[in-house]
């Protein structure tokens, strides 16, 4: 029954994506007196279906999106509140098992509810944002809850405020921030505090699925802030802006203003006590880091000290050689462009250093020119190999990915252990759960072993098969991976040795070197 | 000597929590390494032992200093699956910190899933009289609140600055974990479960 009910699944999504689907307990909101019910919903990118189970005979609701508003009543309770000028629908409340259910839930819903109206930000990734956002004619550089967020923050007042970015503002302000961002709306921010805007801005970053500098750029930029702390600063930041061009151009984007805007903040670090260290420290999770450390869900994965450090240190080398790395001053006229009016040109530090850009970019800018008139080849040449890098990388990257979903499921499957651990129980009825659980892990490993038991249950059986073929998938993976990582790392190496050239003023024999060996390509 | 007898004590797990920049990272230090550190550093984890005599009796106590972001929240559940005691650190300089205080308390007795615990709260940076905001009337309220079905919980104000009571805080939660051991409180009935089960 279990691969008859997926194969239904699936031919469904052909012809209506389901955005997500699942049980949750259920409840019409109208009659206080109704009991909760198990149900089975399923959520469609303009409806919410509700089925008596998973067979799907009887729907008992189905619900058009825009006629509803969500309500949070608490952790896992929300509703879909009728609204009042939708006639002909009913307002129905959801429970979930646990606060991460949801999560997950209001996700998707807000998404699919708000996204026409710039809402539903949170969790979604960077590329959705951007090209929702593009669809409703917003801002086009990096969303609009961090370009409005940045630019509260960065008036005189805030950065002057102590703890800045660090402290946390109050928790239902903060919320209340939140919600009216995933519904699309443009909350006034002079009314919040600094911590309240800066807490929400930590939240909504740290909540993206992936860093700003996406998982395949990770490595790299890891090894370029290693080398940037160890010495000849001046190479590597030739390295570090060279990582920054290839990256997408939505994390682009958004690293630059960010980095502008921390450096905004570090330099009143004698008023808000923040150096860049410290501002580091608190957005590298955000800004650079792994699968591991963002989706630290098993217990047994610390934090590694060690590449944190790093990541560390090169963020704080992003901040402090903002001008060198990203040098021009648009971004500050973004950051600028505020809610308040703009503070009057007073000799404070902030003002002070916009002369700095300036002449920074002027002086920047011809020799970019200067290289790329020399040469329109290399251009083009690094253009490809840029391409072609990334493309690469972000193969490599999804298949490291799921090579680590596919052994971690191997480890594991959540099902099976629970099922074993009955087994377990009801075996070794009266005896402590310490000792269940040793029995568990043992019919566990035997499991593993694929030794076919006389087990009844029909997903451990379904469980074991999938595991065999788990096996050799992840071995023709691992195969592929390292192909890719080889020829990802030739030509990680060919675009720093681009970078170094044009950085130098194009230095034409290497340039003939790297476009020779691309056609060879 | 002195090793050989901390080697067999089994340490003791304290976690330090609090909101951001209430300086849970200065007590912990002050205490630790008997120092107040001016740099403004915010933490994402460290950690720290410390043996010590408490009422005659050797102690092992493994400190964890912890991030005062929320967005570290999934962190934050693990490391208190770990802590044995918990030092809740707010500054009575910082109303919000201080609103933090009771919801921190909450999560505590949910991922223990027990109703009492042992927790120490601490009302910090009291050498600020000017700044001060929470009075340590509201503070005691809060904590005998708590008191009336968790009586392993009490309120001290410190100064990590001055290292006033730095010492009677830590050495205070580790006599609160001992009562509570003695009562057999890892024993204690569960949290109840819903009551409409």
């Amino acid at each position: 029954p279990e691969v008859v009910r997926r194969c239904k699944r699936t031919e469904m999504s052909n012809s209506e994506r389901i955005w997500k689907d699942g049980h949750l307990q259920q409840r019409r909101s109208s009659a206080k007196s109704s009991r909760w019910q198990r149900r089975y919903i399923q959520l469609l990118a303009d409806c919410l279906r509700v089925y008596e189970d998973e067979s799907m005979k009887r729907m008992r609701h189905q619900i058009a999106l825009n006629t509803v508003n969500i309500v949070e009543h608490s952790d896992v309770v929300f509703e879909l509140a009728r609204r009042h000028d939708a006639s002909n629908t009913v307002s129905l409340i959801f429970t979930a098992e646990d606060v991460k259910q949801a999560a997950g839930w209001l996700k998707e819903l807000y998404w699919l509810r708000y996204r026409a109206e710039g809402g539903g930000v949170f969790g979604r990734s960077l590329a959705d944002v951007m090209r929702a956002q593009a669809d409703t004619g917003g801002v086009t550089d990096v969303p609009r809850i961090v370009s409005e967020c940045v630019s509260f923050l960065s008036t005189e007042t805030c950065l002057g405020t102590e703890g800045l970015l660090r402290k946390s503002g109050q928790k239902k302000a903060v919320s209340a921030l939140r919600l009216a961002y995933q519904r699309g709306e443009s909350p006034d921010l002079t009314a919040a505090s600094a911590h309240e805007t800066a807490t929400l801005l930590r939240i909504y970053l740290s909540e993206l699925p992936e860093p700003v500098v996406p998982y395949f750029a990770y490595a790299n930029f890891l090894t370029a802030g290693q080398k940037i702390s160890l010495g000849d600063p001046d190479t590597e930041l030739a390295n570090l802006q060279g990582l920054i061009q290839i990256l997408p151009v939505e994390n682009r984007n958004l690293l630059k203003l960010l980095s502008c805007f921390f450096h905004m903040v570090e330099q009143q670090s004698d008023r808000n006590l923040m150096d860049a260290t410290a501002i580091a420290t608190l957005f590298s999770s955000s800004l650079l880091s792994d699968d591991n450390d963002r989706l630290l869900v098993n217990a047994e994965m610390a934090l590694d000290p060690q590449p944190r450090g790093l990541a560390v240190s090169t963020i704080t080398a992003l901040i402090e050689n903002y001008e060198r790395l990203f040098g021009d001053i648009e971004f500050e006229q973004v950051i600028r462009r505020s809610v308040t009016p703009p503070p009057p040109p007073s000799p404070s530090p902030a003002t002070l250093h916009l002369p700095q850009h300036q002449q920074h970019s002027a002086s920047c800018v011809p020799t970019l020119t200067a290289g790329s008139s020399a040469s329109a080849e290399i251009q083009k040449a690094l253009s490809s190999i840029t391409r072609l890098y990334r493309e690469k990388a972000e193969e490599s990257y999804a298949l490291t990915r799921e090579l680590v979903s596919l052994k971690s499921r191997l480890a594991a499957c959540a099902h099976c252990q629970r099922h074993l651990l009955e087994v377990a129980s009801e075996k070794a009825d009266t005896a402590p759960p310490a000792s269940a659980m040793a029995v568990a892990a043992q019919a566990a490993a035997e499991a593993a072993t694929a030794e076919p038991t006389e087990s009844s249950c029909p997903a451990c059986t379904f469980h074991r098969s999938e595991t065999a073929c788990m096996r050799t998938v992840i071995a023709e993976l691992s195969d592929r991976l390292r192909g890719l990582q080889s020829e990802n790392e030739a030509l990680y190496k060919m675009l720093l040795a681009f970078n170094g050239g044009t950085g130098c003023g194009g230095n034409g024999a290497a340039a003939g070197n790297v476009s020779g060996s691309d056609t060879s390509r | 000597m002195s090793k050989s007898v901390s080697k067999s004590v089994k340490p003791i797990k304290i976690v330090v929590i609090g909101s951001g920049g209430v300086g849970k990272s200065a007590l912990t230090l002050q205490f630790s390494k008997s120092k107040f550190f001016l740099d403004y550093d915010p933490t994402i984890e460290d950690s720290f032992s410390k043996s010590c005599y408490i009422d005659n009796e050797m102690a092992r106590l493994d400190i964890l200093d912890t991030a005062g972001q929320e967005e570290f929240t999934s962190m934050r559940e693990q490391y208190m699956r770990l802590g044995q005691a918990f030092l809740v650190v707010f500054s009575v300089t910082d109303r919000k910190g201080f609103e933090e205080v009771d919801s921190l308390i909450q999560l505590i007795y949910r991922v223990k899933d027990r109703e009492a615990f042992p927790i120490m709260v601490a009302g910090n940076k009291i050498d600020l009289q000017n700044d001060r905001c929470i009075d340590q009337s509201l503070a005691q309220e809060l904590v005998q609140r708590h008191q009336e079905f968790n009586p392993y919980c009490a309120y001290i104000e410190t100064s990590a600055k001055t290292r006033l009571n730095v010492d009677l805080v830590f050495h205070d939660l580790v006599r609160l974990l001992r009562l509570y051991n003695a009562k057999g409180g890892s024993k204690q009935a569960k949290k109840s479960k819903c009551s409409l089960l």
